[in-house]
């Protein structure tokens, strides 16, 4: 029965080339950025569930931390436990940056403008005056409220929305979406696969975003990139980046970029930007540590791979 | 040596067929143009050159279409990110306005990336 193999080798044919599973993508602004939803066409009802879920984990961050900026010294502010510990952890990006990230320096980038302009560099006692406020240490974190020995304000935005992408992502895993990407203005995570091959993910190029400088195959794992090339403006020949190193208690253009795989987008997120205060060596030795692979565009336009970055690439 | 048959034929033809099939849709995605405002998607043709007035949609923006490329030129926002992130063309490029929730976007019917992150 030769051609009846024939054409059960055809219908196999037939069926691996048609059973493979379409994808939609939903975007929106949530969080400060373009927000996108991969999930398959089968789960795609459950796409505005799930921006919600962002939004209103949005909303929450933003409540909770404008709580404590409004607060004044000494003031005992009650706080939501999730986000407590959410505090905690830029306690751990603190510690393990010896103090370049620090949550405070929200206290003297908002005299530069940022995030979101109009940009201008303080003057020189103003910054002293505000510089003297900073410091994680004076955040006082108790099990439901906190205190401020300093009249500093705080931002997370350098994990927070990576903690949301988190969020999202576990709610979709309780809805049963086994696979999708939640994609935060380039913070993404890549849940399970694409018809059996991990998700091709593109690292942009800092200065072409028409190119990028690596690409990957990722399953169940999250990428985040900070750089130098979005936020930023130049005043006097000197260019002012959304990084700042708060030891040095100034903006921090050390790399071009800096691409962080991780288990979580909080710590690809926080990790992003702990690496871009560090010198390479101490990016290599700490994320050997935590084993994240990471990769470093330099200034010169140097490429360095590290902590095994190159076993997620694919050509 | 057996002989080839006519059904042997048509099983190679199909795998033929097929495989020329996915490197085309792989190699030629089509590109289509879209602006998103307030997330509600509104097809721009990259084949007319002009500028675009997103007055009408309640923002104050400009947009450029020139040689299958577009860039916003014109924004009230705060920051100009927007403007410096320059002309968008290939699959998965993107030049987006945050403060005026408004974004010129290529998706492809098969992009190059599943995700970009920057």
């Amino acid at each position: 029965m030769p051609n009846m193999q024939k054409l059960s080798l055809f219908l196999i044919l037939i069926i691996l080339f048609g059973c493979n599973e379409s994808f939609t993508t939903k975007p929106f602004f949530s969080m400060g950025t373009l927000v996108e939803i991969t999930v398959s066409e089968k789960d795609k009802t459950e796409i505005e569930n799930i921006k919600s879920e962002i939004e209103r984990l949005s909303e929450f961050v933003k409540e909770e931390t404008n709580k404590i900026n409004v607060a004044g010294k000494n003031e005992k502010v009650v706080v939501d436990k999730r986000f407590i510990a959410l505090l905690k952890k830029g306690g751990y990006f603190h510690d393990i940056s010896q103090g370049r990230f620090d949550i405070t320096i929200h206290t003297i980038m908002k005299l530069y403008g940022f995030p979101e302009g109009p940009y201008k560099v303080p003057s020189r006692s103003t910054l002293d005056q505000f510089s003297s406020y900073i410091g994680f240490e004076n955040l006082i974190i108790n099990e439901n409220f906190v205190i401020k020995k300093s009249d500093f304000t705080i931002d997370m935005g350098a994990y927070a929305k990576g903690w949301i992408v988190d969020e999202a992502i576990n709610f979709m895993k309780s809805r049963s979406i086994k696979n999708g990407i939640v994609n935060a203005g380039g913070d993404l995570y890549c849940l399970g696969d694409k018809n059996g091959d991990g998700w091709k993910i593109g690292i942009q190029h800092p200065d072409d975003k028409e190119k990028v400088i690596s690409v990957l195959k990722l399953v169940n794992k999250a990428v985040v990139t900070s750089g130098d090339y979005e936020r930023f403006f130049i005043e006097n020949g000197k260019k002012y980046i959304h990084i700042f190193d708060a030891k040095k208690k100034e903006t921090a253009d050390n790399y071009k970029s800096i691409s962080v795989i991780a288990d979580s987008v909080e710590m690809a997120d926080g990790l992003s930007t702990v690496y871009f205060l560090l010198n390479p060596q101490e990016i290599r030795s700490l994320c050997d540590k935590l084993k994240t692979p990471v990769l470093i565009y330099h200034l010169n336009g140097n490429i360095e791979k590290l902590c095994g970055w190159e076993k997620f690439e694919v050509n | 040596m057996k002989s080839i048959k006519p059904f042997d034929i048509i099983v190679i033809l199909f795998i033929f067929g097929i495989t020329i099939y996915l490197m085309k849709t792989e190699n030629e995605a089509i590109k289509k143009a879209y602006i998103i405002i307030d997330e509600k998607k509104y097809p721009l043709n990259l084949d007319q050159n002009g500028i675009i007035d997103l007055k009408i949609y309640g923002k104050n923006m400009k947009v450029e279409v020139k040689d299958k490329k577009a860039h916003i030129i014109e924004s009230d926002c705060r920051d100009k990110i927007c403007i410096h992130m320059g002309y968008v063309k290939d699959c998965g490029d993107t030049a987006i306005c945050l403060p005026n929730k408004t974004a010129i976007v290529i998706e492809c019917e098969k992009n190059r990336y599943d995700g970009i992150s920057r």
